[in-house]
Protein backbone atom coordinates (compact mmCIF):
# COMPACT_ATOMS: atom_id res chain seq x y z
CA UNK A 1 0.00 0.00 0.00
CA UNK A 2 2.89 2.31 0.79
CA UNK A 3 4.27 1.59 -2.65
CA UNK A 4 1.05 2.36 -4.40
CA UNK A 5 1.54 5.34 -6.73
CA UNK A 6 -0.74 8.11 -5.61
CA UNK A 7 0.68 11.15 -7.40
CA UNK A 8 -1.81 11.18 -10.25
CA UNK A 9 -4.75 9.67 -8.53
CA UNK A 10 -7.47 12.06 -7.52
CA UNK A 11 -8.90 11.13 -4.17
CA UNK A 12 -12.13 12.11 -2.57
CA UNK A 13 -11.52 13.69 0.85
CA UNK A 14 -13.03 10.75 2.71
CA UNK A 15 -10.97 8.35 0.60
CA UNK A 16 -7.86 10.34 1.47
CA UNK A 17 -8.71 10.15 5.16
CA UNK A 18 -9.32 6.42 4.89
CA UNK A 19 -6.06 5.93 3.00
CA UNK A 20 -4.09 7.95 5.50
CA UNK A 21 -5.61 6.05 8.39
CA UNK A 22 -4.73 2.75 6.73
CA UNK A 23 -1.21 3.96 6.32
CA UNK A 24 -0.99 5.13 9.91
CA UNK A 25 -2.40 1.87 11.17
CA UNK A 26 0.18 -0.03 9.16
CA UNK A 27 3.09 2.15 10.17
CA UNK A 28 2.07 2.78 13.79
CA UNK A 29 -0.29 0.17 15.18
CA UNK A 30 0.27 2.05 18.43
CA UNK A 31 2.66 4.63 19.76
CA UNK A 32 3.69 5.62 23.25
CA UNK A 33 3.93 9.34 23.71
CA UNK A 34 4.90 11.24 26.81
CA UNK A 35 4.01 14.83 27.44
CA UNK A 36 2.38 17.37 29.66
CA UNK A 37 -1.37 17.34 30.02
CA UNK A 38 -3.30 20.42 28.91
CA UNK A 39 -6.92 21.36 28.23
CA UNK A 40 -8.21 18.27 29.96
CA UNK A 41 -11.97 17.90 29.72
CA UNK A 42 -14.58 15.19 29.97
CA UNK A 43 -17.68 15.27 27.80
CA UNK A 44 -21.00 13.63 28.64
CA UNK A 45 -19.29 11.69 31.43
CA UNK A 46 -17.88 9.43 28.80
CA UNK A 47 -15.44 11.06 26.39
CA UNK A 48 -12.07 12.41 27.36
CA UNK A 49 -10.27 15.10 25.44
CA UNK A 50 -6.91 16.66 26.16
CA UNK A 51 -3.74 17.89 24.59
CA UNK A 52 -0.37 16.36 25.17
CA UNK A 53 2.40 18.87 24.73
CA UNK A 54 6.01 19.73 25.25
CA UNK A 55 7.91 22.97 24.59
CA UNK A 56 7.64 22.63 20.83
CA UNK A 57 4.57 20.64 19.96
CA UNK A 58 1.06 19.72 20.98
CA UNK A 59 -1.20 16.86 19.85
CA UNK A 60 -4.87 16.25 20.55
CA UNK A 61 -5.80 13.09 22.39
CA UNK A 62 -9.16 11.36 22.53
CA UNK A 63 -10.35 8.50 24.69
CA UNK A 64 -12.98 7.28 27.15
CA UNK A 65 -13.22 7.79 30.88
CA UNK A 66 -12.67 4.04 31.36
CA UNK A 67 -9.06 4.55 30.31
CA UNK A 68 -8.34 7.17 32.95
CA UNK A 69 -6.01 5.96 35.72
CA UNK A 70 -7.85 8.34 38.06
CA UNK A 71 -8.50 12.05 38.21
CA UNK A 72 -6.04 14.11 36.19
CA UNK A 73 -5.03 17.71 36.29
CA UNK A 74 -3.51 19.98 33.69
CA UNK A 75 0.25 20.17 34.00
CA UNK A 76 0.73 16.50 34.91
CA UNK A 77 3.25 14.49 32.95
CA UNK A 78 1.46 11.62 31.16
CA UNK A 79 2.52 8.65 29.15
CA UNK A 80 -0.14 7.46 26.74
CA UNK A 81 -0.36 4.50 24.44
CA UNK A 82 -2.46 5.46 21.46
CA UNK A 83 -3.30 4.92 17.82
CA UNK A 84 -2.64 7.97 15.63
CA UNK A 85 -5.77 8.73 13.62
CA UNK A 86 -7.13 11.36 11.29
CA UNK A 87 -10.74 12.02 12.11
CA UNK A 88 -12.89 12.77 9.04
CA UNK A 89 -14.23 15.94 10.64
CA UNK A 90 -12.11 16.94 13.61
CA UNK A 91 -8.64 16.33 12.32
CA UNK A 92 -5.67 14.53 13.76
CA UNK A 93 -5.71 12.94 17.20
CA UNK A 94 -4.17 10.22 19.25
CA UNK A 95 -6.90 7.68 20.03
CA UNK A 96 -6.00 6.58 23.52
CA UNK A 97 -5.47 2.96 24.51
CA UNK A 98 -4.09 3.66 27.96
CA UNK A 99 -3.04 6.59 30.08
CA UNK A 100 -0.71 6.68 32.99
CA UNK A 101 1.03 9.39 34.91
CA UNK A 102 4.76 9.52 34.25
CA UNK A 103 7.52 10.61 36.59
CA UNK A 104 7.45 10.79 40.38
CA UNK A 105 5.78 14.18 40.51
CA UNK A 106 2.89 13.28 38.23
CA UNK A 107 2.45 9.88 39.85
CA UNK A 108 2.21 11.44 43.29
CA UNK A 109 -0.09 14.13 42.07
CA UNK A 110 -2.33 11.61 40.32
CA UNK A 111 -2.36 9.35 43.36
CA UNK A 112 -3.25 12.28 45.62
CA UNK A 113 -6.13 13.29 43.39
CA UNK A 114 -7.40 9.72 43.13
CA UNK A 115 -7.00 9.17 46.83
CA UNK A 116 -9.11 12.24 47.58
CA UNK A 117 -11.78 11.08 45.18
CA UNK A 118 -11.96 7.50 46.45
CA UNK A 119 -11.75 8.63 50.06
CA UNK A 120 -14.75 10.87 49.44
CA UNK A 121 -16.58 7.80 48.15
CA UNK A 122 -15.76 5.99 51.38
CA UNK A 123 -13.58 3.27 49.86
CA UNK A 124 -10.99 3.63 52.62
CA UNK A 125 -13.40 3.90 55.55
CA UNK A 126 -12.45 2.00 58.67
CA UNK A 127 -15.94 0.59 59.08
CA UNK A 128 -15.62 -1.19 55.76
CA UNK A 129 -12.70 -3.24 57.08
CA UNK A 130 -13.39 -6.89 57.70
CA UNK A 131 -11.53 -9.37 59.86
CA UNK A 132 -9.37 -11.90 58.11
CA UNK A 133 -9.95 -15.53 59.11
CA UNK A 134 -7.07 -16.64 61.32
CA UNK A 135 -5.61 -18.90 60.12
CA UNK A 136 -7.30 -19.13 56.74
CA UNK A 137 -7.51 -22.53 55.03
CA UNK A 138 -7.44 -21.33 51.45
CA UNK A 139 -5.48 -18.32 50.30
CA UNK A 140 -5.97 -16.62 46.95
CA UNK A 141 -2.65 -15.13 45.89
CA UNK A 142 -2.31 -12.45 43.25
CA UNK A 143 1.31 -11.72 42.39
CA UNK A 144 3.99 -12.45 39.84
CA UNK A 145 5.07 -16.08 40.03
CA UNK A 146 8.65 -15.23 39.24
CA UNK A 147 8.98 -12.49 41.84
CA UNK A 148 10.88 -12.49 45.09
CA UNK A 149 7.58 -11.44 46.63
CA UNK A 150 6.05 -14.78 45.66
CA UNK A 151 9.04 -16.75 46.92
CA UNK A 152 9.18 -14.85 50.23
CA UNK A 153 5.48 -15.15 50.85
CA UNK A 154 5.42 -18.91 50.23
CA UNK A 155 8.61 -19.46 52.21
CA UNK A 156 7.28 -17.72 55.31
CA UNK A 157 3.91 -19.44 55.01
CA UNK A 158 5.58 -22.84 54.78
CA UNK A 159 7.74 -22.10 57.78
CA UNK A 160 4.84 -20.96 59.92
CA UNK A 161 1.81 -23.03 59.11
CA UNK A 162 0.67 -26.29 57.57
CA UNK A 163 -2.19 -27.63 55.55
CA UNK A 164 -2.81 -24.44 53.63
CA UNK A 165 -4.13 -24.35 50.12
CA UNK A 166 -2.74 -21.48 48.08
CA UNK A 167 -4.46 -20.61 44.84
CA UNK A 168 -2.08 -18.52 42.82
CA UNK A 169 -2.94 -16.36 39.84
CA UNK A 170 0.21 -15.27 38.07
CA UNK A 171 -0.02 -11.61 37.03
CA UNK A 172 2.26 -8.88 35.85
CA UNK A 173 2.74 -6.47 38.73
CA UNK A 174 4.11 -3.58 36.76
CA UNK A 175 3.74 -2.11 33.34
CA UNK A 176 0.74 -1.27 31.31
CA UNK A 177 -1.03 -4.64 31.48
CA UNK A 178 -0.57 -4.99 35.23
CA UNK A 179 -3.73 -3.20 36.41
CA UNK A 180 -5.98 -5.13 34.04
CA UNK A 181 -4.43 -8.46 35.00
CA UNK A 182 -4.57 -7.74 38.71
CA UNK A 183 -8.23 -6.75 38.47
CA UNK A 184 -9.03 -9.85 36.40
CA UNK A 185 -7.23 -12.07 38.93
CA UNK A 186 -9.11 -10.54 41.88
CA UNK A 187 -12.39 -11.04 40.08
CA UNK A 188 -11.48 -14.55 39.02
CA UNK A 189 -10.67 -15.61 42.58
CA UNK A 190 -13.87 -14.00 43.83
CA UNK A 191 -15.82 -15.85 41.19
CA UNK A 192 -14.57 -19.33 42.06
CA UNK A 193 -17.26 -21.85 42.98
CA UNK A 194 -15.39 -22.16 46.26
CA UNK A 195 -13.70 -18.79 46.75
CA UNK A 196 -10.62 -18.61 48.99
CA UNK A 197 -10.95 -17.46 52.61
CA UNK A 198 -8.65 -14.55 52.05
CA UNK A 199 -7.14 -12.76 49.08
CA UNK A 200 -3.54 -11.61 49.14
CA UNK A 201 -2.31 -9.08 46.60
CA UNK A 202 1.39 -8.47 46.91
CA UNK A 203 4.61 -7.40 45.28
CA UNK A 204 8.03 -6.31 46.48
CA UNK A 205 9.31 -2.79 46.65
CA UNK A 206 10.17 -0.62 43.70
CA UNK A 207 10.04 2.89 42.42
CA UNK A 208 6.82 4.87 42.53
CA UNK A 209 6.51 4.10 38.87
CA UNK A 210 6.93 0.34 39.41
CA UNK A 211 4.22 0.36 42.03
CA UNK A 212 1.81 2.44 40.04
CA UNK A 213 -0.53 -0.39 39.17
CA UNK A 214 -1.51 -0.68 42.85
CA UNK A 215 -2.60 2.92 42.99
CA UNK A 216 -4.74 2.83 39.89
CA UNK A 217 -8.43 3.39 40.24
CA UNK A 218 -9.36 0.04 38.72
CA UNK A 219 -7.14 -2.02 41.04
CA UNK A 220 -8.15 0.02 44.07
CA UNK A 221 -11.83 -0.45 43.24
CA UNK A 222 -11.36 -4.17 42.58
CA UNK A 223 -9.74 -4.58 46.01
CA UNK A 224 -12.51 -2.59 47.67
CA UNK A 225 -15.17 -4.60 45.84
CA UNK A 226 -13.72 -8.02 46.69
CA UNK A 227 -16.23 -10.17 48.54
CA UNK A 228 -13.33 -12.19 49.87
CA UNK A 229 -11.48 -10.28 52.63
CA UNK A 230 -8.27 -8.76 51.33
CA UNK A 231 -4.71 -8.35 52.53
CA UNK A 232 -2.59 -6.12 50.33
CA UNK A 233 1.14 -5.86 50.84
CA UNK A 234 3.08 -3.70 48.45
CA UNK A 235 6.64 -3.65 49.64
CA UNK A 236 7.42 -0.05 49.90
CA UNK A 237 8.12 1.57 53.21
CA UNK A 238 7.45 5.19 52.37
CA UNK A 239 4.26 5.36 50.37
CA UNK A 240 1.13 3.38 50.87
CA UNK A 241 -0.59 2.37 47.66
CA UNK A 242 -4.29 3.09 47.28
CA UNK A 243 -5.00 -0.62 46.94
CA UNK A 244 -3.53 -1.03 50.42
CA UNK A 245 -5.78 1.70 51.76
CA UNK A 246 -8.78 -0.06 50.24
CA UNK A 247 -7.77 -3.48 51.58
CA UNK A 248 -9.20 -4.94 54.76
CA UNK A 249 -5.65 -5.20 56.04
CA UNK A 250 -2.28 -4.17 54.79
CA UNK A 251 1.17 -5.52 55.45
CA UNK A 252 4.49 -3.83 54.81
CA UNK A 253 6.13 -6.62 52.79
CA UNK A 254 5.19 -9.99 51.29
CA UNK A 255 6.88 -11.75 54.23
CA UNK A 256 5.03 -9.56 56.67
CA UNK A 257 1.78 -10.52 54.90
CA UNK A 258 2.52 -14.21 55.48
CA UNK A 259 3.31 -13.52 59.14
CA UNK A 260 0.06 -11.66 59.58
CA UNK A 261 -1.97 -14.35 57.90
CA UNK A 262 -1.08 -17.42 59.94
CA UNK A 263 0.22 -18.12 63.44
CA UNK A 264 3.68 -19.54 64.00
CA UNK A 265 3.19 -23.25 64.50
CA UNK A 266 6.15 -23.46 66.90
CA UNK A 267 4.40 -21.21 69.36
CA UNK A 268 1.12 -23.05 68.78
CA UNK A 269 2.91 -26.34 69.48
CA UNK A 270 4.30 -24.84 72.68
CA UNK A 271 0.77 -23.71 73.50
CA UNK A 272 -0.51 -27.25 72.97
CA UNK A 273 2.12 -28.55 75.40
CA UNK A 274 0.94 -26.15 78.05
CA UNK A 275 -2.66 -27.09 77.24
CA UNK A 276 -1.68 -30.65 77.88
CA UNK A 277 -0.14 -29.78 81.24
CA UNK A 278 -3.16 -27.75 82.14
CA UNK A 279 -5.47 -30.57 81.11
CA UNK A 280 -3.55 -33.03 83.28
CA UNK A 281 -3.60 -30.69 86.25
CA UNK A 282 -7.27 -30.09 85.80
CA UNK A 283 -8.12 -33.79 85.60
CA UNK A 284 -5.84 -34.39 88.58
CA UNK A 285 -7.80 -31.87 90.59
CA UNK A 286 -11.08 -33.36 89.52
CA UNK A 287 -9.99 -36.90 90.36
CA UNK A 288 -8.65 -35.73 93.73
CA UNK A 289 -11.90 -33.96 94.45
CA UNK A 290 -13.75 -37.03 93.29
CA UNK A 291 -11.73 -39.31 95.53
CA UNK A 292 -12.22 -37.01 98.48
CA UNK A 293 -15.91 -36.82 97.92
CA UNK A 294 -16.11 -40.56 97.39
CA UNK A 295 -14.34 -41.07 100.71
CA UNK A 296 -16.75 -38.62 102.24
CA UNK A 297 -19.69 -40.30 100.61
CA UNK A 298 -18.49 -43.67 101.77
CA UNK A 299 -18.03 -42.66 105.35
CA UNK A 300 -21.32 -40.85 105.26
CA UNK A 301 -22.98 -43.95 103.91
CA UNK A 302 -21.33 -46.06 106.56
CA UNK A 303 -22.48 -43.74 109.28
CA UNK A 304 -25.98 -43.86 107.95
CA UNK A 305 -25.95 -47.60 107.83
CA UNK A 306 -24.52 -47.86 111.27
CA UNK A 307 -27.00 -45.41 112.62
CA UNK A 308 -29.75 -47.31 110.91
CA UNK A 309 -28.63 -50.57 112.36
CA UNK A 310 -27.99 -49.00 115.74
CA UNK A 311 -31.44 -47.57 115.76
CA UNK A 312 -32.83 -50.82 114.49
CA UNK A 313 -30.90 -52.70 117.13
CA UNK A 314 -32.06 -50.37 119.85
CA UNK A 315 -35.56 -50.64 118.65
CA UNK A 316 -35.37 -54.37 118.44
CA UNK A 317 -33.98 -54.86 121.90
CA UNK A 318 -36.63 -52.56 123.26
CA UNK A 319 -39.26 -54.58 121.55
CA UNK A 320 -37.61 -57.78 122.61
CA UNK A 321 -37.59 -56.55 126.17
CA UNK A 322 -41.18 -55.56 125.96
CA UNK A 323 -41.98 -58.93 124.48
CA UNK A 324 -40.05 -60.53 127.23
CA UNK A 325 -41.84 -58.51 129.86
CA UNK A 326 -45.16 -59.27 128.31
CA UNK A 327 -44.40 -62.94 127.90
CA UNK A 328 -46.34 -65.11 130.38
CA UNK A 329 -43.26 -67.21 130.69
CA UNK A 330 -41.50 -64.27 132.25
CA UNK A 331 -44.27 -63.83 134.74
CA UNK A 332 -44.09 -67.47 135.65
CA UNK A 333 -40.36 -67.09 136.17
CA UNK A 334 -41.08 -64.47 138.77
CA UNK A 335 -42.97 -67.12 140.78
CA UNK A 336 -46.46 -66.77 139.46
CA UNK A 337 -48.38 -69.80 138.14
CA UNK A 338 -51.18 -70.33 135.71
CA UNK A 339 -54.15 -72.46 136.58
CA UNK A 340 -55.90 -74.14 133.74
CA UNK A 341 -58.82 -76.56 133.43
CA UNK A 342 -59.91 -78.40 130.34
CA UNK A 343 -61.92 -75.40 129.29
CA UNK A 344 -59.11 -72.88 129.61
CA UNK A 345 -57.23 -70.59 131.90
CA UNK A 346 -58.82 -70.05 135.27
CA UNK A 347 -58.97 -66.37 136.09
CA UNK A 348 -61.00 -66.53 139.33
CA UNK A 349 -61.48 -68.89 142.32
CA UNK A 350 -65.21 -68.94 141.80
CA UNK A 351 -64.70 -70.71 138.45
CA UNK A 352 -63.59 -73.79 140.36
CA UNK A 353 -65.42 -76.26 142.50
CA UNK A 354 -64.28 -78.94 144.98
CA UNK A 355 -62.92 -82.04 143.20
CA UNK A 356 -62.27 -80.16 139.93
CA UNK A 357 -59.16 -81.42 138.21
CA UNK A 358 -56.78 -78.59 137.47
CA UNK A 359 -53.40 -78.09 135.93
CA UNK A 360 -50.96 -75.70 137.54
CA UNK A 361 -48.28 -74.35 135.20
CA UNK A 362 -45.05 -73.00 136.68
CA UNK A 363 -42.08 -71.47 134.92
CA UNK A 364 -40.31 -74.79 134.75
CA UNK A 365 -43.22 -77.11 134.12
CA UNK A 366 -46.64 -78.10 135.35
CA UNK A 367 -48.45 -80.31 137.87
CA UNK A 368 -51.90 -81.83 137.95
CA UNK A 369 -53.97 -81.22 141.11
CA UNK A 370 -57.47 -81.56 142.57
CA UNK A 371 -59.37 -78.78 144.32
CA UNK A 372 -59.81 -79.94 147.92
CA UNK A 373 -61.25 -76.82 149.49
CA UNK A 374 -62.22 -73.20 148.79
CA UNK A 375 -61.59 -69.95 150.69
CA UNK A 376 -62.73 -66.52 150.16
CA UNK A 377 -60.06 -63.78 150.16
CA UNK B 1 -5.88 -29.52 52.40
CA UNK B 2 -8.66 -27.12 53.13
CA UNK B 3 -10.54 -29.90 54.75
CA UNK B 4 -7.54 -30.68 56.96
CA UNK B 5 -7.40 -27.06 57.99
CA UNK B 6 -11.11 -27.04 58.69
CA UNK B 7 -10.62 -30.15 60.82
CA UNK B 8 -7.80 -28.39 62.61
CA UNK B 9 -10.09 -25.52 63.43
CA UNK B 10 -12.81 -27.86 64.62
CA UNK B 11 -10.44 -29.84 66.81
CA UNK B 12 -8.95 -26.66 68.19
CA UNK B 13 -12.42 -25.38 69.08
CA UNK B 14 -13.35 -28.69 70.69
CA UNK B 15 -10.20 -28.64 72.80
CA UNK B 16 -11.04 -25.14 73.93
CA UNK B 17 -14.52 -26.30 74.96
CA UNK B 18 -13.13 -29.24 76.88
CA UNK B 19 -10.73 -27.01 78.79
CA UNK B 20 -13.55 -24.68 79.70
CA UNK B 21 -15.77 -27.55 80.83
CA UNK B 22 -13.04 -29.04 82.96
CA UNK B 23 -12.27 -25.66 84.45
CA UNK B 24 -15.89 -25.14 85.48
CA UNK B 25 -15.56 -28.39 87.39
CA UNK B 26 -19.20 -29.43 87.47
CA UNK B 27 -18.56 -32.62 85.55
CA UNK B 28 -18.78 -36.01 87.20
CA UNK B 29 -15.51 -37.89 87.53
CA UNK B 30 -16.37 -40.34 84.77
CA UNK B 31 -17.43 -37.58 82.44
CA UNK B 32 -14.32 -35.54 83.28
CA UNK B 33 -12.13 -38.55 82.64
CA UNK B 34 -13.70 -39.01 79.21
CA UNK B 35 -13.19 -35.35 78.39
CA UNK B 36 -9.61 -35.53 79.53
CA UNK B 37 -8.88 -38.50 77.29
CA UNK B 38 -10.57 -36.76 74.37
CA UNK B 39 -8.48 -33.66 75.12
CA UNK B 40 -5.26 -35.68 74.93
CA UNK B 41 -6.41 -37.21 71.65
CA UNK B 42 -7.13 -33.77 70.25
CA UNK B 43 -3.76 -32.42 71.32
CA UNK B 44 -2.00 -35.36 69.68
CA UNK B 45 -3.99 -34.86 66.48
CA UNK B 46 -3.29 -31.11 66.44
CA UNK B 47 0.42 -31.72 66.98
CA UNK B 48 0.42 -34.27 64.20
CA UNK B 49 -1.26 -31.75 61.92
CA UNK B 50 1.25 -29.03 62.75
CA UNK B 51 4.14 -31.39 62.11
CA UNK B 52 2.97 -33.45 59.17
CA UNK B 53 0.52 -31.47 57.04
CA UNK B 54 1.77 -29.91 53.81
CA UNK B 55 0.99 -26.65 52.08
CA UNK B 56 -0.18 -26.95 48.55
CA UNK B 57 0.05 -24.34 45.82
CA UNK B 58 -2.40 -24.53 42.94
CA UNK B 59 -1.72 -22.42 39.88
CA UNK B 60 -4.95 -21.00 38.59
CA UNK B 61 -4.93 -20.42 34.87
CA UNK B 62 -5.46 -16.71 34.47
CA UNK B 63 -8.60 -15.72 32.64
CA UNK B 64 -7.14 -12.64 31.00
CA UNK B 65 -5.40 -12.49 27.64
CA UNK B 66 -1.69 -12.14 28.19
CA UNK B 67 -1.19 -9.39 25.69
CA UNK B 68 2.22 -7.87 25.86
CA UNK B 69 2.50 -4.10 25.78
Amino acid sequence: MANQPIDDTVLAVSDFVALLNQTLEYAYPSVVVQGELANFRISKNRWVYFDLKDELASVKCFGTVYQLPGPLEDGMLLQVRAQPRLHPLYGFSLNLLSIRPAGEGAIRKAAALLEAKLAAEGLFDEERKRYLPYPPARIGLVTSGESAAYADFIKILNARWKGLEIIHVDVRVQGEVAPGQIVAAIEQLNGLAEPPDVLVVTRGGGSAEDLQAFSTEQVTRAVAASRVPTLVAIGHEVDVSLAELAADRRASTPSNAAEMLVPDRQSVLAGLKSFERYLSEEIGNILEAGKRSRREQQSELQQTVEWFFDSQRGDLSAKAQLLEVLSPQAVLKRGYAIVRTKTGTVRAARELKIDNNIQIIFGDGGVNAVVTGKRSR
Amino acid sequence: MARQQADYQKMSDELETILTELKQGDLGVDEAMKKYERGLELIAALEKYLNDAENQVTKLKAQFSKEEP
